[in-house]
């Protein structure tokens, strides 16, 4: 997969995953593999300067914490305002989604 | 922290030493490491129970981490390094005016003694400890924050070590500094006259954490880009060098190396480009690209 593709689309696969349940980094790959059915695989180290980068911009929060059986993690959650950025920013993915495709179906 | 990395696989302390190197402050750095440790430890085990080797499964899993300076430059934020270069001046300023204020409150408290001389060398001395050389550079960040040229490796100044000279200096001001500090006790006792010593030490102890601050805040020293390099602000495109010459020094206790940058005669461009030993296997692979 192209890496220019995959420029400005990261953020909001990243807050849609963590909507539904706070994720630690590796646990984001490996559903991000399965989801994408292995279409998006990128250098995993590069998932972190994103989440640290979210995290600035308020849109996640972390908490270090330790589930039983398992060592001391990282866990990302999204907050209010992510979730409200999400939403902007999937109906803008749709709208540009539709362009694209409206444009490459002209034959 | 430190004795988690030092368990950890060569490879592995490497790999986030070469991360680390890449961003902003120690501190970050450090609270990123355990994070990167936990990602790549899951990637080994998993590795592992795929049938690799421990062995094998470290080097996979690096691999598969990615480039650990494009990992540590993608922490560093363009506003942060703005934010950090005014933090930086300000500092500085306030450092500086602080030492002043100080100076001047002390000579006119002691009607211009010979000891009170001797303890503002002494002060400024602490301070070419702590700080002063770390106030270079910042013309590159002004580079970085205004190019739309992505560095491809931001070379970070080597850590600082405390100067066997500015110590020995201090070991012989320190008598003159004790002696004239109790006298300046016992006379403010004296004279009744104790805010006057309160307000002098908070003076040269703000002084003296504002330069500790401004060390702490790093800003590259030197930054590599696909059309040349950047050393002090000043952009010397790859076609302009014709030569590089490494030299291996031993600075301070540890191993760096040194670049020279010749031109089509032969002659240096630019003064030599201290390099550390983590960072050099990266800048000359770039270099030999390039020359």
């Amino acid at each position: 997969m192209n890496k220019e593709l995959l420029k400005g689309t990261t953020d909001i696969m990243i807050l849609n995953l963590l909507k539904k349940e706070p994720m630690y980094g590796y646990g984001m790959i490996k559903e991000f593999a399965i989801l994408s059915k292995g279409t998006f695989k990128f250098k995993e180290g590069t998932l972190y300067p994103i989440l640290h980068n979210l995290e600035k911009k308020g849109l996640i929060e972390s908490l270090w914490k330790q589930n039983p059986g398992e060592r001391k993690r990282k866990y990302y959650q999204i907050t209010k305002k992510g979730i409200s950025t999400l939403e902007e920013r999937s109906t803008e993915w749709e709208i540009f989604q539709q362009a694209i495709n409206d444009v490459l179906s002209y034959e | 922290m430190n004795s988690e990395v030092q368990e950890v696989d060569k490879r592995i302390a490497l790999f986030l030493d070469k991360v680390g190197n890449q961003i902003n402050t120690e501190e970050e750095a450090l609270k990123i490491k355990d994070e990167l440790i936990d990602h790549i430890d899951c990637l080994t085990e998993e590795l592992i129970d795929m049938g690799y080797s421990n062995d094998e499964a470290i080097s996979k899993a690096l691999m598969q981490m990615g480039d650990p300076n494009e990992i540590g430059y993608s922490f560093t934020n363009r506003d942060v390094v703005r934010k950090r270069n005014q933090l930086i001046r300000m500092l500085r300023m306030l450092s500086i005016g602080l030492l002043i204020i100080g100076c001047v409150i002390l000579f006119v408290f002691t009607e211009y003694s010979t000891e009170s001389l001797g303890s503002v060398i002494y002060f400024f001395n602490i301070l070419n400890i702590v700080g002063f050389s770390s106030l270079t550079s910042h013309t590159n960040s002004k580079y970085l924050m205004n190019s739309e040229d992505i560095p491809i490796l931001i070379i970070w100044p080597v850590k600082k070590h405390i100067y066997v000279e500015y110590i020995i200096i201090g070991i012989i001001f320190s008598p003159i500094l004790i002696l004239f500090g109790t006298g300046l006790v016992l006379g403010a006792i004296e004279d009744n006259t104790l805010w006057k010593l309160i307000l002098l030490i908070i003076i040269f102890t703000s002084a003296i954490i504002s330069t500790f601050l401004i060390n702490k805040l790093r800003i590259p020293k030197y930054i590599v880009t696909n059309e040349g390099l950047i050393v002090l602000g000043k952009f010397i495109s790859w076609t302009a060098i014709n030569n590089v010459r490494w030299l291996n020094s031993y600075y301070k206790n540890e191993n760096t190396y040194m670049l020279q940058i010749l031109d089509n005669r032969g002659f240096p461009i630019t003064r030599k480009i201290k390099v550390s030993n983590n960072q050099y296997e990266m800048v000359s692979s770039i270099i030999s690209e390039r020359v």
